[in-house]
């Protein structure tokens, strides 16, 4: 079985510098994948490596095809991706917005609106099909992003720090949605972030550090290399962090992700 | 500096956003703005945007005619990742004629911005879009200091910045609350941040504020949290849940302080 994704000896310059410098991995069909790592440790430019928007020359493979942007693109339809400088909107009313990637590949017009409805009555969104961009909140937006990422049935989904606008409360909603739509579609998922919150429903974690992969492993293992991750300048969940003094003072043995459970056990 | 709001209304497409809102606020705490319309608040607070109703800036009012002196106050941080230059000194130069602002030696200005908010003199040369976003949001900090303006407003501007590089903000921001008499808003609706780093909050909901009091109050008064459906912070929600079950912790502020504290009630 190939797996959807493969990365080899892949390397990219920019202006002198060496943004990613020789990354090898692959992914399987269906993962979720996680990538983190300090500012300017290449997240960005890796996924926009894959993602085919940046050239790769011959090191990406996505199933059978190499992925060269240079070249002219493989299925590059099979990817949906959100990256925060990504290109502004294009038309006023959202409806328009989403109808746009679904045109552009000659959906049939009652495919295009059963899809697009389906879509936000699954993200519980339906209420952005009557809004106009300029009266969403930065939160809505974010959303949208995602929306627009997968409302062309993508294989892979491709997302650079995709939940930063969006607050807390929501934010575990949108993921818990995420999570749900990917694993119901077979969906290959490669996320980067800033907050190791978000990171959690990953089942595998590769850790960036100056174009390289420093540290990979589950996520659950990666979460525990709370020294490594904090000499990078990473900050651990609240409760990740709280676990890991509570376990160096051994008043507690594990990683309690939920406040009920930590405190049941401290003092039951 | 003082900043005071009196009955401010906005309104968009007929849609009446904000409804005499009146606040007051002045650089002895490190203000925290959160709830609906925060953004825009900050907008109308930095004088680009119209407004009805009465801004005062140590008790002058805001008029057409001195509008520009008060402008060249206010710096505002906002949360978008957009520029008007290729480098960072090409953009410093732009924000600083913007300004009208004048230094002997602007370029030593420049390169102390930079120094200020931890980047070495090299990234005055760099292309902005060669820069990582939270280097990004970092040089819009410094182009914030360089004009050395007397009220700063953090526009969500935290959540772009890596954990460093929020820990050099944070604590830049203590700096200049203590030395230099400024006036710092940090609009945010991350209640961990609020809580961490503001002594003052306040509270917008409807377009009004529904309250104005300080920031360890504000989250300590659960039902007051729980009606306007507030996150709880962290910190706090811990030890709430811990005196749910009898135990005597106190309320922190820094999470060294709790482990020290669940490691006397254990």
């Amino acid at each position: 079985m190939v797996p959807i994704l493969q990365v080899k000896s892949l390397r990219y310059k920019a202006g002198g510098k060496t943004i990613i410098d020789d990354l090898s991995f692959s992914v399987e069909e269906g993962r979720f994948v996680a990538f983190i790592g300090p500012s300017s440790s290449g997240k960005t430019t890796l996924l926009k490596l894959i993602a085919g928007i940046l050239p790769s020359n011959d090191s990406i493979l996505v199933g059978y095809g190499y992925l060269n942007a240079k070249k002219g693109s493989s299925d590059l339809s099979k990817f949906g991706c959100v990256f925060s400088d990504g290109i502004p909107f294009l038309f006023e009313s959202v409806y328009q917005e989403l109808l746009f990637p679904l045109e552009n590949l000659c959906y049939t017009k009652s495919d295009m609106e059963m899809r697009i409805k389906d879509l936000v009555s699954f993200f519980e969104v339906s209420s952005f099909l009557d809004k106009k961009q300029e009266d969403l909140t930065q939160e809505e937006k974010a959303i949208l992003r995602l929306l627009l990422a997968l409302v062309h049935h993508p294989s892979i989904l491709v997302l650079d720090d995709p939940f930063l606008m969006i607050g807390r409360k929501r934010k575990k909603q949108v993921i818990a949605k995420l999570k749900q739509y990917c694993q119901e579609n077979k969906m290959t998922l490669l996320l980067s972030s800033s907050n190791l919150e978000d990171i959690l429903f990953c089942d595998y974690t590769y850790v960036l550090n100056d174009g390289a992969i420093v540290m990979e492993g589950s996520t659950k293992s990666i979460l525990e290399e709370d020294v490594n991750l904090k000499k990078l300048g990473l900050e651990l969940p609240f409760m990740v962090d709280l676990s890991h003094m509570l376990s160096f003072y051994e008043i507690l043995d594990g990683v309690y992700l939920e406040m009920e459970d930590m405190v049941e056990k401290l003092w039951k | 500096m003082e900043v005071k709001v009196e009955k401010l209304n906005y309104t968009y497409k007929g849609k009446k956003l904000l409804r005499d809102l009146s606040f007051s606020i002045s650089s002895k705490h490190i203000v925290g703005l959160t709830g609906k319309y925060k953004s825009l608040v900050c907008e109308i607070l930095d004088l680009t945007k119209p407004y009805q109703g009465e801004i005062f800036f140590d008790g002058e009012k805001i008029e057409k005619d001195n509008i520009r002196k008060f402008q060249q106050m206010v710096a505002l941080i906002s949360q978008e990742d957009l520029f008007f230059m290729d480098t960072v000194e090409e953009e410093m130069n732009f924000i600083v004629e913007n300004y009208q602002y004048t230094s002997r030696d602007l370029k030593k200005r420049m390169l102390d911005a930079l120094k200020l908010v931890g980047l070495a003199d090299s990234f005055l040369h760099r292309k902005l879009e060669t820069l990582s976003k939270s280097e990004r949001m970092l040089i819009k900090v410094a182009c914030a200091f360089l004009v050395n303006p007397k009220v700063i407003l953090f526009d969500e501007s935290f959540c772009y910045l890596s954990h460093n590089h929020k820990r050099v903000v944070l604590s830049l921001i203590q700096k200049m609350k203590e030395r230099k008499d400024k006036l710092i808003v940090i609009a945010s609706n991350d209640v961990n941040l609020l809580y961490a780093f503001t002594d003052l909050l306040v509270v917008l909901e409807n377009g009004e504020c529904i309250r104005e009091d300080k920031t360890s109050v504000v989250f300590r008064d659960f039902s007051f949290l729980e009606h306007h459906q507030i996150e709880l912070p962290d910190l706090i929600a811990f030890t709430r849940l811990a005196k749910e079950k009898g135990v005597r912790l106190s309320y922190h502020k820094d999470i060294l302080d709790l482990i020290k504290d669940v490691y006397k009630h254990v």
